[in-house]
């Protein structure tokens, strides 16, 4: 039943929470990364819903804006605002992630369909300057948020959302454990319920966590595999992919254990100099970081490890230059440490792709003699 | 797939050994020598040899790119260090240093490009066998495919590399992180966040680090030679300025391909007794043209602004086909290098500042690493637009720009209400394969025959 819940969620945009939310006095801001500290934004029920094509091919009209060569993850969200899905946001925080959706924003703009639009900046280094300038950048937000809505932040409820999302990483660190060498999910309601960690409010989400983590079942795949590579909320494409017994049993991306996995958890000192570390350090999963090769190449490792998987199959949308070019050096690394990897370039929710992305699994577990 | 064998800087170090031996040919002698090189080759040499080049070209040649390969080569067998840097990025930080060369990404492609049978093609080809996308950018990826050949013998490769892109290019600034990845080469890499004071201030920390771990590398910098730097830096700048200001002529007494050597002797001679010299050349060659009242065509129909780059894949069909058609090429946005501002440095210190203030504010770097890019890009094209009363506009529409391609849009919304045509084309600057420089000629004809050239008859009425 919660699994039923979360898909129906996940699968719509303004959902019954948002509704709830807004009703009670709530706002709802858009954003597209994980980079944004949501602890803020909470602490002044503003609730941070992010940005997701909701598997739409359709791009018509986003292409009169974006170009063809920008990612189809963009264009089919940039599709999405421009025919009213996302009316309900309040506005949009700009988070620098990568050139595309920094494109695709000033487009937003450029159309008019922005509210506001807040310009949250994120350093792609983690140094002992960009630490502090990004402390500095979630303090801004705090009074962005405060003079824009007209509330009041405190600190105290900054550290009471602390808590909740230390819980919530807690439990969905577990719920993942639950995925490794005995699978009891499969991969696409990890990637589900990941959607609706980022589309509800935390305290609704942590409620249906608890309930999900109750529907486990013992789940005997073909094969096992960890998923990395760039940003995927197609839950329907990995459900085609699983129909084959290629089970998901971990991620290295951010709508999966790359956003919580390696996450920092409270234990005193300054409140914003802990969050900058914690989300800024956290980004390290992913490309647009710089001088982190190595961490993601030992995250993909350790997932792959401690999951028992078979191989690790990494994605990433045509035009994506990120994960385009750390995928080939990933391959290139963890198939020199004996470690079998499937490279898949796709477009995002085009259905003219699964039948290749199907052929290309299926050989790969061939491979592997599975 | 051409079998690569030998990188493109040890194939062009030879090329250029040759070039820096030629002398002040007769047309007859240059014909002579042209039929010994490959079609690429003849297109390229043709089109600097040009008379209408007065020399120019030549010494372009010669002293900027032949200097660049050249040095960079030998560098090791002089005790200097090569770092690499990408075009966004000012080289007089590197000419700076007695021990150091540096090492233009870009300008490097651009050489393999014209200067090679096969053009960058060899190279692009094994950087995407290795499994790199195919829609990364071949203005990096075909000078570092081929420095991936380092690995095994078959290329020179540089000692450090500066990434100069994050908060500008993704693709550039990844793919410099697989070559430091890839070969072991360490990189020091800047960021840029936004446009605030507060933005500068961690760039200009950054840039600092950057400069000591520099030092370290390569030995204490010099503070006289340093301020020396900076002041033939500002010398060449006046120049490039007065060039600019002869730009503004109709019919434009610049010629086309001045652009492309304005833009190869500032992404690599900045700050050198060199930059000084060829910026000399330049305006004393388009001085004279404009005193002689010369243009190639019968009339000047098009003053065009292109709002990207060019095209580098045949020189000789592109920019100087141009100019033969009554089309102007007065500048491009890569060379508008909007930085009128001198360096005042005085002390070392000083001088780190002012170069990190050049850095933050260099081509693509000051446009795509601005908060809003779409609007930074219009209004630096605006203003260039205006200040050399261009009659349109043409986007060369590079496929692997995912910056300029998600933002065209904003710019071509922008130009059509100041009442300029604006041509987007579609293709890549460095690689042929994608449209061929005869397609990209059709267009531009139509486009001027039938947008442009109307529109001048008209407002003459």
């Amino acid at each position: 039943m919660a699994l039923e819940r979360v898909f129906a969620i996940a699968n719509s945009l303004e959902n019954e929470y948002v509704k709830e939310w807004k009703v009670d006095g709530g706002f709802v801001v858009g954003h597209a990364c994980i980079a944004l500290p949501r602890e803020v934004l909470e602490a002044g029920r503003v609730l941070p819903f992010r940005l997701r094509g909701n598997s739409n091919p359709d791009t018509s009209n986003a292409d009169s804006y974006l170009s063809r060569y920008n990612c189809s993850l963009c264009r089919s969200c940039l599709e999405l605002i421009l025919n009213g899905s996302y009316d309900f946001l309040d506005g949009l925080i700009r988070v620098r992630g990568c050139d595309h959706w920094m494109g695709t924003f000033d487009e937003i703009l450029h159309a008019g369909k922005a509210r506001f639009m807040y310009y949250f900046k994120v350093p792609h280094l983690v140094n002992e300057d960009t630490l502090k300038f990004f402390a500095e950048e979630i303090k801004n937000l705090k009074g962005f948020l405060e003079k824009n809505f007209g509330i009041e932040i405190s600190e105290d409820s900054i550290a009471e959302q602390i808590e909740l999302q230390d819980r919530i990483n807690e439990k969905m660190r577990a719920f993942n454990a639950s995925r490794f060498k005995k699978p009891s999910f499969y991969g696409s309601e990890a990637i589900a319920l990941s959607v609706v960690r980022e589309s509800v409010p935390s305290a609704v989400f942590e409620k249906i966590l608890s309930e999900v983590m109750d529907e486990g079942r013992k789940i005997e795949p073909r094969a096992k595999f960890v998923l990395g590579g760039s940003p995927l909320d197609e839950f329907e494409l990995l459900r085609k992919i699983e129909e084959m017994g290629a089970l998901i049993v971990a991620e290295t991306t951010c709508f999966g254990c790359g956003e919580f996995w390696n996450m920092k958890t409270y234990d005193g000192g300054e409140i914003y100099d802990f969050l900058a570390k914690k989300y800024l350090e956290n980004l390290k999963i992913c490309a647009r970081m710089f001088g982190e090769y190595n961490f993601r190449k030992s995250f993909v490792k350790q997932m792959f490890e401690i999951s028992g998987a078979d191989g690790v199959i990494l994605t990433h949308n045509k035009f994506c230059d990120l994960f385009g070019i750390e995928n080939a050096k990933l391959r290139m690394d963890l198939e020199k440490e004996g470690i079998p990897v499937l490279v898949l370039e796709k477009e995002y929710a085009s259905s003219a792709d699964i039948g290749r992305i199907k052929t290309r699994v299926q050989a790969f577990m061939e491979r592997l003699g599975r | 797939m051409v079998e690569v064998k030998t990188g493109l800087v040890l194939r062009s170090y030879q090329i250029f050994k040759t070039i820096k031996n030629f002398g002040s040919y007769t047309s007859n002698e240059i014909g002579g020598l042209l039929s010994l090189f490959a079609k690429e080759q003849d297109h390229t040499l043709r089109s600097f040899l040009d008379e209408r080049h007065d020399g120019a070209g030549l010494k372009f040649l010669q002293e900027i790119l032949g200097g660049h390969i050249v040095e960079a080569v030998e560098a090791k067998e002089k005790g200097k260090k090569v770092v690499m840097i990408p075009f966004n990025f000012p080289p007089e930080v590197v000419n700076l240093f007695e021990n150091a060369v540096p090492y233009t990404t870009e300008v490097v492609t651009t050489i393999g490009v014209n200067a090679l049978a096969h053009q960058g093609e060899p190279y692009w080809d094994y950087a995407v066998s290795l499994g790199l996308p195919d829609f990364v950018c071949s203005a990096n990826t075909i000078a570092l495919g081929s420095v991936l050949l380092s690995k095994d013998g078959n290329e020179f490769s540089p000692d450090i590399m500066i990434s100069a892109a994050p908060g500008g290019c993704d693709a550039n600034s990844k793919i410099h992180e697989f070559v430091s990845e890839y070969l072991g080469i360490p990189e020091i890499i800047l960021d840029k966040t936004g446009e605030s004071s507060r933005d500068f201030e961690l760039y200009r920390r950054l840039f600092r680090q950057m400069f000591l771990r520099l030092e370290k590398e390569l030995g204490e910098a010099d503070e006289d030679r340093m301020i020396k730097t900076l002041e033939k830096a500002n010398e060449a700048n006046e120049l490039f300025w007065e060039l600019h200001e002869l730009k503004k002529f109709s019919p434009c007494p610049v010629p086309n391909l001045f652009t492309l050597m304005s833009c190869g002797t500032r992404f690599t001679m900045w700050g050198r007794d060199e930059a000084v010299s060829m910026f000399e050349k330049l305006v004393e060659v388009a001085e004279k043209r404009r005193r002689r009242g010369e243009y190639p065509a019968e009339r000047e129909i098009a003053r065009s602004f292109w709002v990207y780059t060019g095209y580098y894949i045949d020189l000789f069909e592109f920019w100087l086909w141009l100019e033969d058609n009554g089309i102007s090429y007065l500048n491009d946005l890569l060379n508008s290098q909007m930085l009128r501002d001198s360096y005042r440095a005085e002390t070392k210190e000083e001088a780190i500042d002012a170069l990190a203030a050049t850095a933050w504010n260099y081509a693509m770097t000051r446009q795509m690493g601005a908060e809003n890019m779409g609007l930074k890009w219009v209004e630096d094209a605006v203003y260039m637009i205006r200040e050399l009363n261009a009659n349109c506009a043409i986007y060369s529409g590079h496929h692997a720009c995912k910056q300029s391609q998600s933002v065209f849009r904003i710019l071509r919304d922008e130009l059509s209400k100041d009442g300029i045509p604006v041509l987007r084309l579609d293709g890549d600057c460095w690689n042929r394969r994608i449209t061929p420089i005869s397609v990209v000629q059709e267009m531009i004809l139509d486009f001027v025959e039938n947008i442009v050239a109307k529109r001048k008859k008209r407002a003459r009425r």
